[in-house]
């Protein structure tokens, strides 16, 4: 069966769906502070799976992201357990962060917490956990 | 806890509830969203006053809302979003099976019904 | 030593992960997911022999103190409880690796399994209230996809019943939560013991209550545990042996933490046993009635957690001993008799008493394998059943409980009858002829571990009561808990 997807949605997409990803990791990075994080960033850019998809089909998802879905979960928690582990080797308990700030020319101060690998790792995750949605439920009815 | 919370969540219970009673599996999934709904939302409510929001560097006058309450309530939804996609892949794959909305019932009642028909 | 503690969070956690990285290779993902669980079981044996010496180990998640944080309570009930699931999760996925079908039908099956021996840990370590029902959210989570992922056709609807019971079950365990953070403000449950306190009567009565249900779903007492003989048998054997060994009890050990610690004085002590009376009787009466190894001791499950429950009705120190002791013999038991109704499975293409005849002329092993645990399980001498039932008869009757003591009793002359039900039905008789198919050495070792290890039980009957004794003495005392966690501050 042949699927036509709308032009419209295909060109809107060029420009759409780079910029989700660009304001995913924003959140990504400023949410150790500020409203955000790596799960409200993640589905942010799993968003921009969710576009590809409808407007490229699964050909779209694929060019997207060409890795197994399952491995991505994988290597989203794991990330998400070193973050974890980073306290133990500090000698402290585990998910215990620190902190470091540092000055960036042209964006001021940025403050880079541990915990960003956690939250990297949960961003990671949840585009594993949307991509694998879309993979299963996503296709045509039998 | 606010009256309207309170009444909100008794509804989303009792609907749900009512829901849950019935045979078709697409109406006990609903169902059982809205009671996860009702729990969130008793959740939601079972903090302290409303305030400023709870953010670390914000300029807060004044007293600020409970955020645990909140963490916790995001945690839950997550957790409910994901067991509910489950049960709907579940569903479809009944549906796909069998072409069956239906939940039949229980495998003892079905034997016990087929022999006295016998 | 703290991160000891948390170890056995994150070691399956992360074994899970490597596991999906390693999605299309199945002998990295087996290696992982066997060396995962092995350190498991090591911590744990580690942790019940620190804790035992030198006190409950308290970590604290992030570095936050007790009341903010989420705390890791390591408390003598815990670990041993935890080591024993350890076993049983070990000896199972040995069984399930050396199953044949487990990979090639579920690529995701270790990942899964790690997650739920993760969940399994959490549940029994944690120290707050919310994470208790994060933690078991991850075990059911797990268990609803290793229920499902074999099931077709009229086996969907068993495991979609069980996947809305548990549903339902958490939708009022949240409820609980939110009540109880109402009117206390606070999750954690050290911080409750006091907290509670000042809450009035009836209301605190309303949460022990609402509780007791919640878990009682869980650990299927009556009337609450319909949805478990429909569904439970429909999973692979391996499967069934772990939600029969560990799920409910995990549900058991809920009930045990919160009604001991959060409602000491005014438990529904005396409603207890007379829902632990009923659970023992309308379990085994099911199990009379049932034609499968596998259905019927579906319903020896429901009927066990009548005494665990029974036990901890009596609410002083020998009870909740005697209750722990029955939950660390069931959990291995239960697997032990599963892996066998599942050895019987594989090797005759059923489990059904009319259709299967002389297995103990056509397989020897499996009859060895059977009886130590069925006579254990009917809480024969000298087997770990009869210990665990004898310390209960016992506190039962130093508390004065003789009715409910008389119900057991009766309980477990009928338990024997339908252990004899499948020795004579499947085992006796004529050997049939039709084909047989071997046993591959894995399925059959990992089942006479489990088989040792509840002999090993028995034998080390009087050391593990006093253990017991210990742990109901920390659970019951009051303040302890409390005092432990708060003082794990500095």
């Amino acid at each position: 069966m042949i699927v036509r997807f709308s032009p419209l949605l295909a060109t809107g997409a060029r420009t759409m769906v780079p910029t989700l990803v660009l304001l995913s990791l924003y959140l990504l990075i400023v949410g150790h502070d500020v409203p955000g994080g790596g799960f409200a960033g993640g589905l942010l850019a799993s968003t921009g799976l969710l576009v590809m998809f409808l407007a490229f089909g699964e050909r779209g998802l694929r060019r997207a992201l060409p890795i197994d879905s399952l491995v991505v979960i994988g290597v989203g928690l794991l990330l998400a357990v070193t973050g974890g582990l980073i306290g133990i080797a500090d000698g402290s308990a585990f998910l215990t962060y620190t902190f470091a700030s540092t000055d960036v020319p042209v964006f001021g101060q940025i403050k880079v917490s541990s915990l960003l690998v956690f939250d990297l790792g949960v961003y990671v995750l949840v585009i594993g956990v949307v991509e694998t949605a879309l993979q299963r439920l996503g296709g045509e009815a039998p | 806890m606010s009256w309207v919370i309170a009444l909100a969540a008794g509804a989303l219970f009792a609907t749900g509830t009512y829901l849950l009673l019935s045979k078709l599996l697409s109406r006990i999934i609903v169902g059982l969203g809205l009671i996860a709904h009702g729990a969130n939302l008793l959740l939601l409510g079972s903090g302290g006053e409303p305030g400023a929001p709870p953010i670390l560097d914000g300029a807060a006058s004044g007293p600020i809302s409970d955020p645990l309450e909140q963490a916790l309530v995001l945690t839950a939804i997550v957790i409910t979003f994901g067991v509910t996609a489950f049960l709907l892949t579940l569903a479809y794959r009944s549906w796909t099976e069998t072409g069956l909305d239906e939940v039949e019932d229980d495998v003892e009642d079905r034997r016990i019904a087929s022999r006295r028909q016998r | 030593m703290k991160t000891l503690a948390t170890l056995p969070v994150i070691i399956p956690i992360a074994a899970a992960a490597l596991a999906l990285v390693s999605i299309r290779r199945p002998l990295v993902r087996r290696i992982v997911g066997l060396a995962s669980s092995v350190a498991y079981l090591a911590i744990a044996v580690w942790l019940v022999i620190a804790v035992d010496g030198s006190g409950t180990i308290v970590a604290a998640q992030g570095d936050w103190p007790a009341p903010l944080g989420i705390p890791l309570v390591a408390d003598r009930l815990a670990v041993l409880l935890l080591a024993t699931s350890a076993a049983a999760l070990l000896a199972v996925l040995v069984y399930a690796v050396a199953k044949p079908d487990t990979d090639t039908d579920f690529p995701g099956f270790h990942a899964v399994y790690q997650m739920l021996a993760a969940g399994v840990a959490l549940s029994l370590l944690t120290g707050d209230l919310f994470t208790l029902f994060v933690a078991f959210e991850i075990m059911l989570t797990a268990s609803y996809v290793l229920i499902t992922y074999r099931a077709g056709g009229s086996e969907t609807r068993s495991t979609i019943t069980y996947v809305v019971i548990g549903l339902v079950a958490s939708a009022l365990l949240l409820t609980a939560i939110a009540f109880t953070y109402a009117v206390t403000g606070t999750v954690n449950i050290a911080d409750l013991t006091d907290k509670l306190d000042n809450v009035s009567p009836g209301y605190r009565a309303g949460l022990g209550w609402l509780l007791f249900m919640v878990f009682g779903i869980k650990a299927a007492i009556f009337p609450l545990f319909f949805w478990l003989p429909d569904s439970y048998p429909v999973a692979p054997a391996p499967v069934t042996a772990l939600f029969a060994g560990l799920l409910t009890k995990i549900g058991v050990y809920a009930i045990v933490r919160t009604q001991t610690l959060l409602f000491p004085s005014d438990g529904p002590a005396t409603f207890m046993l007379v829902v632990a009376g009923f659970t023992m009787v309308v379990g085994v009466l099911g199990a009379i009635a049932q034609k499968d190894m596998k259905r019927i001791l579906s319903f020896h499950i429901v009927s066990q957690i009548g005494y665990m429950i029974m036990g901890l009705g009596f609410f002083t120190v020998a009870g909740v001993a005697a209750a722990i002791v029955f939950i660390v013999h069931q959990i291995i038991v239960k697997a032990a008799l599963f892996l066998v109704g599942g050895l019987v499975e594989h090797t005759e293409g059923t489990g059904a008493i009319d259709a299967v005849d002389g297995v103990a002329r056509r397989s020897p092993l499996i009859a060895v394998l059977f009886l130590p645990a069925a006579f254990s399980l009917a809480g024969f001498p000298p087997f770990s059943g009869f210990v665990g039932k004898l310390a209960l008869i016992e506190s039962g009757f130093d508390a004065g409980r003789w009715v409910v003591v008389g119900v057991s009793l009766f309980a477990s002359v009928l338990t024997l009858f339908s252990m004899t039900k499948i020795w004579s039905g499947v085992f006796w008789g004529r050997p049939g002829t039709g084909p047989k198919t071997a046993i591959p050495s894995g399925m059959a070792a990992a089942t006479a571990g489990l088989v040792v290890v509840s002999l090993a039980v028995a034998l080390g009957a009087e050391p593990l009561l006093q253990y017991a004794e210990r742990a109901a003495g920390d659970l019951l005392a009051d303040g302890a808990y409390r005092d432990v966690v708060f003082g794990g501050r500095g």
